[in-house]
């Protein structure tokens, strides 16, 4: 829950609901919010698919464009505001991927301290919550098998089709097939105790 | 194998991480409303996946990204009362035109014009930053001459060409240091670098006797490529950027593309 001067010219608490209705009325104070409040997840985000600063930077253009011109587009029924964002962050990063021509297979990049954040003065309740959650999340996905991690970054990280996967890695189709299911089911059952947690404002 | 044999069920997982083909997708789409077991799988595969970019490595965010995407997004004249943190503006706002010399070339994509005219405009603000604060340091210095103070928390370094390493290189460059009350800032802007293949980038270097301090990477586009960091101030004597085999680098590997001394660094 934020404080944002919105159109209604007062301090008002408001959830990711709201805030998309007040995007839909073209609210730039509730838009800059918006982007206050999810700015450093989805460039995190958008930098581990694409591994480049410049184009993660494009991709939180493209993000922000959509959200202000097709915020009405946003179903809070159907999806949480974080998990509709971050759905059309990979979109646009995958896309850029293809576009680019190459897709880098390494599992993630190493933390480079040069990019690390160093200002620990502006951490807040909900950051510090954000950062144990993918803490967590971190440790799960290097719980699963060698086999099913590359996968898992080939197919969620990168854009790769199953088909192209098996192709890739030389592994039949239904080889692919089993070890999604396989690390979907141990990150589900790792993972469970957050249920639909994530990035919550509701 | 067969894929045209492949049960619904099956595509349940890659359908809750969003990577399945369109046809793939109508296909499950059309089974999931009868399915009660992909139905209730779901809603626990789709919490996977809404976490899954919550694992992503923190890096920082670039300088003076909030503004040009909200300027992007809104307009300048809404980012104009955007992020008081931050003294970055929009390229219309410089009225030097003898600044205009040091942009980035134009590039042809239009989306990496807009990326290119902001990492072009943080730049010419920093020039410029550095012009007015030579000013102010004058003003300071005849100061010094009454009332012997000394000034502190300022210092300005001059912009320094970066020129090739080597006689076949054809790339040229800018670096400019700036050191205000928050730190000391390094600008670096190439132009005509070398073609980048596969993972290969762009790494800065701050480089003083056998120290070297990574002061980030980029990826050139048309050639052209830009970069921001805010560093510790060591005396460095070098700045290079160095065309590496990929962007996980924590020394020099590949060859120095563009080089300058620094006095001040």
């Amino acid at each position: 829950m934020n404080l944002v001067k919105g159109a209604f010219g007062l301090n008002v608490t408001i959830d990711d609901r709201q805030f998309m209705q007040l995007i839909i009325q073209k609210d730039a104070a509730a838009f800059e919010e918006l982007y206050d409040r999810y700015d450093k997840w989805v460039y995190h985000f958008a930098f581990r698919i694409v591994k480049d600063s410049v184009a993660a930077e494009e991709i939180m253009q493209e993000l922000f464009l959509r959200i202000w011109h097709q915020a009405e587009h946003f179903d809070h029924n159907q999806d949480k505001l974080s998990t509709w964002m971050f759905m059309i962050t990979r979109n646009i990063a995958i896309d850029h991927l293809r576009s680019r021509g190459s897709r880098i297979l390494e599992p993630s990049v190493e933390s480079d301290p040069a990019y690390l954040i160093q200002d620990e003065s502006s951490l807040t309740e909900e950051i510090l919550e954000m950062r144990a959650i993918g803490e967590q999340v971190r440790v799960a996905l290097q719980e699963l098998s060698v086999d099913q991690q590359q996968v898992m970054e080939m197919i969620y990280y990168q854009g790769f089709t199953q088909h192209e996967v098996a192709e890739i890695v030389s592994i039949p189709l239904v080889t692919v097939k089993s070890r999604v299911r396989l690390a979907m089911k141990q990150l589900q059952q790792r993972l469970s105790h957050w249920g639909r947690r994530g990035l919550a404002h509701e | 194998m067969n894929d045209n044999q492949e049960r619904p069920c099956e595509l349940l997982e890659l359908y809750a991480l969003h990577s399945l083909s369109i046809e793939e997708n109508d296909r499950f789409e059309a089974h999931f409303p009868a399915c009660e077991r992909c139905q209730k799988l779901f809603i626990e595969y789709s919490a996977v996946t809404g976490l899954l970019p919550l694992a992503s490595e923190e890096v920082a965010l670039p300088a003076g990204m909030k503004q040009r995407v909200l300027a992007r997004v809104l307009g300048r004249e809404r980012t104009q009362q955007a992020s008081p943190q931050t003294s970055i503006e929009t390229i219309e706002d410089l009225p030097e035109p003898a600044l205009l010399e040091t942009t980035v070339p134009i590039p042809r994509s239009r989306s990496w014009r807009y990326v290119s005219l902001g990492l072009a405009a943080a730049v010419l603000v920093l020039v410029a930053y550095t012009w007015q604060l030579r000013g102010d340091v004058d003003r300071l210095q005849q100061q010094i001459a009454v009332n012997t103070e000394s000034r502190q928390g300022l210092k300005v370094n001059e912009a320094v060409s970066l020129t090739p390493a080597a006689k076949d290189i054809v790339a040229k460059g800018l670096a400019t240091i700036v050191i205000d009350s928050r730190g000391t800032h390094l600008v670096v802007q190439a132009e005509s670098l070398p073609e980048l293949n596969g993972s290969e980038a762009f790494q800065v270097w701050l480089i003083k006797g056998k120290t070297n301090y990574n002061a980030g990477t980029f990826v050139s586009r048309d050639g052209n490529g830009a970069l921001y960091d805010t560093f510790e101030p060591q005396d460095y004597d070098t700045v290079a950027i160095t065309l590496e085999p990929d962007a996980k680098g924590e020394t020099p590997r590949g060859q120095i593309v563009l080089t300058a001394p620094i006095k001040n660094g």
